[in-house]
C-alpha cells in the first residue's frame, strides 16, 4: 500500500485536531481498500492512493474511548490538558513464519503545550504489546511536550517529530512486513521487520526495529545520541534525532529473560555510518562529473552489536534500500536486481529506495 | 549494569524496582492499564511507567547516589 498524503492546509497548528493526522494513517494502513475518501484531515482531493494493495496492518486500539475497537468516522480528539488527551493509535502486523505480533503506536507530539497549537506533531513508534484501549508495553522512543526539565530551544526539538504543515506531503507506505512514513525532503519513521537471528528464535519474539529519523538533515553527533525511553508524560523529551530501536533482544545480564528493550545510543548500534552519504564519505563509484558518492544504494541493516546480537537484516525483509540525497525526484524509479523501486526524498540526509506492494 | 546506568537507560526519568518477575509486573500493569517499560538486570525488574505509579508494596522507587 502507498498512500501519498497531502497537506493543503496547516494540519499542525490547531485548526484541525493533529489525533486526525494519525486517524488518516491508521484507517489507510487497516483498510482492505485504502481510498482518499477516508481522510479527514489529509486532502482528499490532493492526495492520492498509489499503491491500494491491502497493507495488512490490524487496528489495535487506542487510549482514547471513542476510537476503541475501531477507528470512528471524523477527526480526532482535540487536545486539551496534560496528560488526558495524549491520544495514541496502535497497530499489529505478524511477522513472517513466526507470526509474532510487531507494533506501531502512532503518538501525538507537541514541544511545549498540550493544546493544538503550532507545534504540534505525531511521531511513530514501535512496541512490545498494546491492548485495546492503548496500552503499550515496551514502547520505543518518542519526543513530546516537556515542561520545566526541558532546558533547550523549540527549535532544536521540532525535528523530532513530523509536523504536516501546510504544503506537506507524507508517503505512507507499508505492507504486513513494515509501514514507513517518509515526510517529502524532510525525514522518515519506521516499523520494520527484520530477518530472523537465533537470538530471536531463541526468545520466540518478533524481530523488528523501530527507525526514527524525522529530519534526515540533522545527525547526533558523538555523545548526544541518546534516545530518552518514553515514560511520564509531562517529562519525556527525545534528545536526538536519528535512532533505531529492537525489541525483546537485549537484557543486559539476563539475555534468556523475554521482555527488555534496547535503547539504541546512535555509536556502534545502527546503521547511521551507511547514511552519512552527504558527506561523501564512501567515494567509491563516481558519476559522469567525476563527483563521488553519486549512485551509491547501500542494503539496510542493524545490530546490537556491542550487546552481542547478531545482524539482523532489514533490506530482504522489508523493500527498501538506502541512497544518496536528492538521487532524483519521489516517484522516480531504479531497477535493483532486476526489481523496479521507487525513490523517495527523505530529506537532504539520504533517500531510500522501496517498492509498495507485498 | 550499575544503578545510575539503569537510570540513564530510561533516560534519567523516574524509574521503579519491582520485586517480583517481570510476568507479574505485566499483570498489576495491565490490571491497571498503565504503559510501561522495564529492564530485567540480575534478574532484578526495573521499570518506568506512562501514568503515575500505583501504590503496591512491590514497587519501590529506585534512587541513586548523585542522580537527579
Amino acid at each position: 500500500m502507498y498512500a501519498k498524503l497531502v497537506a493543503t492546509v496547516n494540519l499542525s497548528g490547531g485548526s484541525i485536531p493533529i489525533s486526525s493526522v494519525m486517524k488518516d494513517i491508521g484507517r489507510v494502513i487497516t483498510a482492505t481498500t485504502a481510498t482518499t475518501s477516508m481522510l479527514t484531515a489529509f486532502s482528499t482531493s490532493s492526495s492520492v492512493i498509489v499503491d491500494p494493495t491491502t497493507a495488512g496492518w490490524s487496528y489495535v486500539g487506542s487510549n482514547w474511548v471513542a476510537d476503541q475497537g475501531s477507528i470512528s468516522a471524523g477527526q480526532g480528539p482535540t487536545m486539551t490538558a496534560a496528560g488526558s488527551t495524549m491520544t495514541n493509535y496502535c497497530f499489529s502486523a505478524p511477522c513472517q513464519n513466526t507470526g509474532l505480533l510487531k507494533y506501531a503506536i502512532l503518538n501525538y507530539c507537541n514541544v511545549n503545550s498540550y493544546t493544538e497549537n503550532v507545534n504540534n506533531g505525531i511521531v511513530l513508534t514501535g512496541a512490545q504489546s498494546a491492548t485495546s484501549t492503548g496500552v503499550v508495553t515496551n514502547e520505543g522512543g518518542r519526543n513530546y511536550w516537556s515542561t520545566g526539565s526541558y532546558n533547550g530551544s523549540i527549535a532544536s526539538i521540532l525535528p523530532c517529530c513530523f509536523q504536516p504543515a501546510a504544503g506537506s506531503t507524507f508517503h505512507v507506505i507499508a505492507n504486513a512486513r513494515h509501514l514507513t512514513i517518509i515526510q517529502e525532503n524532510v525525514g522518515i519513521m519506521g516499523i520494520w521487520e527484520t530477518a530472523n537471528t537465533t537470538a530471536h528464535t531463541f526468545l520466540n519474539i518478533p524481530p523488528f526495529i523501530q527507525y526514527s529519523h524525522p529530519n534526515s538533515n540533522s545527525f547526533p553527533s558523538s555523545g548526544s545520541g541518546l534516545y530518552v525511553v518514553p515514560t511520564a508524560q509531562n517529562t519525556n523529551v527525545g534528545v536526538y534525532l536519528q535512532t533505531a530501536v529492537a525489541f525483546g533482544t537485549t537484557n543486559f545480564v539476563s539475555p534468556q529473560v523475554n521482555g527488555t528493550v534496547s535503547v539504541a545510543n546512535i555509536t556502534g548500534y545502527n546503521t547511521n555510518t551507511l547514511l552519512q552519504y552527504a558527506n561523501n564519505i564512501r567515494g567509491n563509484t563516481i558519476d559522469s562529473a567525476s563527483t563521488a558518492s553519486q549512485y551509491i544504494v547501500s542494503p539496510v541493516y542493524f545490530q546490537d552489536g556491542q550487546r552481542g546480537y547478531p545482524i539482523q537484516t532489514i533490506t530482504g525483509t522489508v523493500p527498501i534500500y538506502w541512497t544518496k540525497p536528492g538521487l532524483g525526484n519521489t516517484g522516480d524509479t531504479v531497477s535493483i536486481n532486476g526489481t523496479t523501486y521507487t525513490f523517495f526524498n527523505c530529506g537532504a540526509g539520504y533517500g531510500v529506495l522501496m517498492t509498495t506492494g507485498n | 549494569m550499575t544503578i545510575e546506568e539503569i537510570i540513564t537507560h530510561f533516560g534519567n526519568n523516574t524509574v521503579y524496582q519491582f520485586t517480583g518477575s517481570a510476568a507479574d509486573l505485566h499483570d498489576l500493569m495491565m490490571s491497571a492499564s498503565i504503559s510501561y517499560n522495564n529492564l530485567i538486570v540480575n534478574d532484578i525488574v526495573y521499570f518506568i511507567t506512562m501514568n503515575p505509579i500505583i501504590e503496591d508494596e512491590r514497587i519501590q522507587e529506585l534512587k541513586a547516589e548523585g542522580a537527579a
